[in-house]
């Protein structure tokens, strides 16, 4: 008779109720953030407590580009309440190319409703684009053009120094001919006579 | 007798008879016709005049959602009735009507919500009144800049006006209705909370599943591409030493095939994919769309047929139990569960 171990296992992720977790941000056409080079704006995320309990977060964020403004470690939600986060978006130089980024937070929240346990950690990570535009006021040369200006100039002063050569090569024969020439016109020819 | 005409004469009497003819029939036209205009006479009696309509609050405002609820915007407007703030009011008898229309899009595809009984506020100027509206935005409504709002006034009398464009300019009065990235977590079908539950099995058990799925609702308007899980280890609560490794779990989002569906990690975050790929060269990931899913709404607008579809997912975990090594008893820990919202 085959031993059946009767081993029972209660493996449990627990939570004692739902977990929620929100955050409104401004709208963004494209979900892209439009800034001339160099300029700020102020970016803002609203985070929600729509549960009825005591909600913890924490919030991470690039900050290559942004810097929060009166940041806390951790924010501390009471029931239906809104906190209001802002960052300051910086563009960086105009590279053509190069000129967008991708920015991103992450809110996660550290305890929920009930507060005694958390079987799963919920998180919400949200990107946006960053479109550097080019500064009106600045006048910017395509770094290409610069090679086809230096390509372009080469190939002028390669002609011109090779005509230069030549002239100066053959410069007694083609004064010589014009003076043959010059001789051989009509008029001089009728003096001649 | 006989009167005998020379033919020439004749000839001359005939068109001299013509010409006095034509004479005097063109200098009567004029007679005629003038008698012909006096004989019709047109009296119009204006009985009604439209209302007119313009907003107070400026538009261009935004409005963030409310996460899996309703957020109320307010619309305040003055009207505008020549014949008096009575035909407006309601106080005039007859039926008036007062609605207000938030779209977004073309018309056969727009998304909207109405709101029909606006209440009239004290008049503040002769012939007008105040009316302010609350229409209820949906947590699932698209996050968009150019919701256009939409007024329709009928006074009693049956005079219509519609709410002119900004500044008379013919762009629409708009608002913004901001993005929402919100989420909930909790056992599907049973009251449990939040939780998954494996309970019962025996050692070496394999391709056991939770007593209940989890399910993910959308509490928002935006769109989650990815849904990555970092498991750990589930810890002996009696004794700790004894482990359940994290890879021992699995989870998929279609409950297609028994215990299939990708190994959790208690190292790296794991994405989960969708057990059936669209194609043999893709990677599908399981997403969260925004929707009404399965909160028993039933968006009012077209174009969303397969919304019911939307706003929740539902995940299926199974356990394969290690044949040895463990004793009866409550084994847990926490995992993270982050949604993704791309740019």
């Amino acid at each position: 008779m085959r031993l059946i171990v009767l081993i029972f296992i209660l493996g449990t992720i627990s939570i004692l109720d739902a977990e929620a977790l929100s955050v409104a941000s401004n709208y963004l056409e494209d979900n892209t953030l439009k800034l001339v080079e160099g300029n700020s704006t102020v970016y803002s995320i609203r985070l929600q407590n729509p549960d009825n309990e005591e909600l913890r977060v924490k919030v991470d964020y690039d900050k290559g580009f942004m810097r929060a403004i009166g940041f806390k470690d951790e924010y501390i939600l009471q029931p239906e309440e809104t906190v209001r986060i802002e960052f300051n978006v910086t563009a960086p130089k105009y590279v053509k190319n190069e000129n967008i980024f991708t920015l991103s937070y992450t809110v996660h929240q550290l305890s929920g409703a009930g507060g005694t346990g958390l079987g799963f950690s919920p998180k919400i990570s949200k990107g946006f684009k960053l479109e550097v535009l080019k500064n009106p006021d600045r006048f910017y040369i395509d770094p290409l053009y610069i090679v086809y200006a230096a390509m372009a100039s080469a190939f002028l002063l390669f002609v011109s120094k090779k005509n230069i050569r030549n002239l100066i090569k053959n410069r007694s024969r083609i004064f010589s001919k014009r003076k043959f020439n010059a001789f051989k016109s009509r008029k001089i020819i009728k003096w001649k006579r | 007798m006989i009167v005998r005409i020379k033919k020439r004469d004749l000839a001359i009497a005939s068109i001299s008879l013509i010409f006095i003819m034509s004479l005097i029939f063109s200098l009567s036209i004029p007679l005629i016709y003038a008698q012909t205009q006096a004989g019709f006479a047109v009296w119009l009696s204006i009985l009604n005049r439209n209302p007119t309509i313009k907003l107070i609050n400026a538009t261009g405002f935004a409005v963030d959602p409310v996460a899996g609820g309703n957020a109320p915007i307010l619309i305040s407007f003055n009207v505008t009735d020549a014949d008096g703030e009575e035909d407006i009011n309601g106080t005039n008898g007859g039926s008036t009507a007062v609605v207000v229309n938030l779209t977004l899009g073309t018309p056969s595809i727009a998304q909207f919500r109405t709101y029909t009984s606006c209440v009239n506020t004290t008049p503040n100027v002769a012939d007008t009144v105040t009316f302010t509206c609350t229409v209820d935005m949906k947590h699932y409504d698209n996050n968009s800049a150019a919701w256009v709002i939409n007024i329709s006034v009928v006074d009693a009398n049956g005079g219509t006006a519609t709410n002119a464009t900004k500044n008379n300019e013919g762009a629409p009065h708009v608002f913004t209705y901001n993005s929402l990235s919100s989420f909930s977590i909790r056992a599907r079908d049973v009251s449990e909370g939040a939780s998954i539950n494996f309970s019962g099995l025996n050692l070496g058990a394999q391709n056991q599943p939770a007593k209940a799925p989890l399910l993910l609702n959308n509490t928002g308007n935006a769109d989650f591409d990815m849904i990555r899980i970092l498991a750990a280890n589930l810890v002996g609560i009696t004794t700790s030493s004894e482990t359940i490794a994290a890879s021992s779990f699995f989870v998929n989002a279609t409950n297609g095939t028994a215990g299939a569906g990708v190994a959790l990690s208690a190292t790296a975050n794991v994405t989960l994919r969708a057990l059936l790929q669209s194609a043999t060269d893709t990677l599908d990931n399981v997403s969260l769309l925004h929707g009404p899913g399965i909160s028993g709404d039933s968006a009012p607008y077209p174009g969303v047929a397969d919304s019911k579809t939307k706003g929740n997912q539902t995940l299926v975990f199974w356990v394969d139990v290690p044949s040895s090594g463990l004793s009866a008893q409550v084994y847990n820990n926490t995992w993270n569960m982050t949604v993704i919202d791309l740019p």
